[in-house]
């Protein structure tokens, strides 16, 4: 991120760890997930170990079963609580803003610690790592669940395997983001120099955003053809989504799972530029204001209309993960239901987010 | 039967939420006080800043610097700027306007240290107080920037 101004500005009482209500809370919930990981990945670890023996006897049978049931509890409690850490961090974030008398958003807290000398700089690197591992922990988590909805239908249980490696690379995301979140907690946030507050200081584009060069195509905001491209993606990765779930009713086998896995991994790019570039200034009112962060205290329910978009890729990520997790002629028939409610759950999130996009952007 | 109620119950709910939330949204976003037109936030009437631009459209600031910027990434000469007179609180024009850069910093997010007045010996009060200097030609805000004349 790059700004052009340094401002200076000399916080007057230096400020170590912040405690308020939301570091305590998610405090807390580190402690928590961090124990949670660390039994899930334990018992993952042993359960695979032991499966890997040619011969139990019935009471290790019994133990081992019994392990494997204990280890499903403490994944839901896990996806519970990762389900909890990722809209808490962004609260602890907005809750940290009026600690510093040049930060107006939660941009300006991310920019915390740039370009200091101290353990401090390693902030923006961890909110930004917090901020990628967030979704995917929820990702993998889910995955988890639904394979684990599918095994517990099924006489000789075969997805065990699966579900074990997916759970032990739940537990390990799960613990790297509780390792991290904590140590972002802990770190002294006490800069005497604060590089910048808010995105939209300086002269031109300098927020740094990877589309700022979109903006430079247009009058402030964006350029027409991104709103044309965005409708066109979305509507059309809909009626693909469409198409192909009335064609997996119909048929068995029917391919183009990649097809429209690769359809939702292409638009969620396209999208991401539409909510910065054009959406975000608009609904905000502020034609040079590119930051989605200040949505959350300004516009929540253009956040639900992003948190539409996520569950939409999100569930399209987990239809493909169903279908070819859960091969096994046994879980076949039983994945199919499945994905067809994930496919719907798409459908429906993807076209409430465009209905709500298009509504906000337009109303203004 | 039941089953398939409850399914267009649920719909019916989501429908209600997807286009009900962006028109409450807005309705309530166009309702609350406008804030800068750069970053957004509130306005202190004392360091306020007027834009009228060649449209004649309206646009307010929090403070010199964001005003500046404003119209440097518009690249469109204004048709007229007006400052407020930190001494009373007034209206003026920016070209009749005095400034003064200072170590005070009217806005910590944008770093602003340029100050309106109307009177000199205003600005020269300030700028002794808080040992500023009183910017002149080019170093003046908006200055390299020609503006309209209304009247042509």
């Amino acid at each position: 991120m790059t700004c052009s101004h340094e401002l200076g500005t000399s916080v007057g009482k230096p400020l170590l760890m912040i405690l308020n209500a939301y570091a305590i809370l998610s405090g807390f919930v580190v402690l928590l997930r961090g124990i949670a990981a660390v039994l899930v990945i334990g018992l993952a670890y042993h359960v695979l170990r032991n499966r890997r023996r040619a011969e139990f006897s019935p009471s290790e049978r019994t133990e081992s079963e019994n392990r494997f049931y204990l280890l499903s509890l403490l994944s839901t409690w896990l996806l519970g609580l990762s389900l909890i850490s990722w809209p808490l961090l962004y609260l602890l974030l907005q809750s940290y803003v009026p600690h510093w008398p040049g930060v107006m958003c939660i941009y300006g807290v991310t920019q915390i610690g740039a370009g200091s000398r101290g353990a401090s700089r390693f902030l923006p690197d961890l909110i930004a790592a917090l901020q990628c591992l967030k979704p995917a922990t929820v990702f993998v988590s889910g995955v988890w669940w639904l394979l684990y909805r599918i095994q517990r239908s099924t006489q000789t249980g075969p997805l065990v395997g699966r579900i074990l490696r997916v759970q032990l690379g739940f537990g390990v995301l799960a613990l790297t983001d509780a390792v991290i979140e904590g140590v972002y907690l802990v770190i002294p946030k006490k800069e005497e120099f604060l590089s910048t507050g808010c995105c939209t200081s300086g002269v031109s584009d300098l927020s740094g955003r990877s589309t700022a060069w979109l903006a430079t195509l247009s009058d402030g905001l964006g350029p027409t053809w991104l709103s044309v491209v965005f409708y066109l993606v979305n509507l059309g990765l809909v009626l693909g989504l469409w198409y192909f779930r009335g064609c997996c009713r119909r048929r068995e086998n029917t391919p183009g799972m990649s097809l429209v896995l690769l359809g939702a991994v292409l638009a969620a790019p396209v999208t991401a530029a539409y909510l910065i570039e054009i959406a975000a200034p608009a609904v905000l009112r502020l034609p040079y204001h590119h930051c989605l962060y200040d949505l959350i205290p300004r516009a929540p329910d253009m956040v639900f209309a992003i948190v539409l978009f996520v569950m939409g890729t999100c569930c399209v990520g987990w239809a493909s993960a169903v279908r070819w997790l859960a091969d096994f002629p046994e879980t076949k028939n039983r994945a199919r239901p499945e994905q067809d409610w994930l496919l719907s759950a798409c459908v429906s999130c993807y076209v409430g987010a465009i209905v709500m996009t298009f509504l906000e952007v337009y109303l203004v | 039967m039941n089953l398939q109620r409850s399914r267009w119950v649920v719909r019916g709910i989501g429908l209600l939420i997807v286009i009900g939330l962006p028109i409450v949204g807005t309705w309530l976003r166009r309702q609350s006080d406008e804030g800068c037109a750069l970053d957004g936030i509130r306005i202190d009437p004392v360091f306020a800043v007027r834009i009228i631009d060649a449209r004649n459209v309206e646009s307010r600031f929090c403070c010199l610097q964001c005003a500046v910027w404003w119209v440097q990434r518009r690249g469109e000469k204004p048709r007229q700027v007006f400052v407020t007179d930190e001494a009373s609180g007034r209206w003026l024009e920016a070209e009749s306007a005095y400034f003064v850069r200072s170590g005070v910093i009217t806005n910590a997010t944008t770093g602003n240290r340029v100050h309106a007045f109307l009177n000199r010996s205003d600005a020269e009060r300030h700028a002794s107080v808080s040992r500023g200097t009183i910017l002149s030609d080019l170093s003046r805000p908006f200055e390299n920037i020609a503006r309209d004349d209304p009247a042509n």
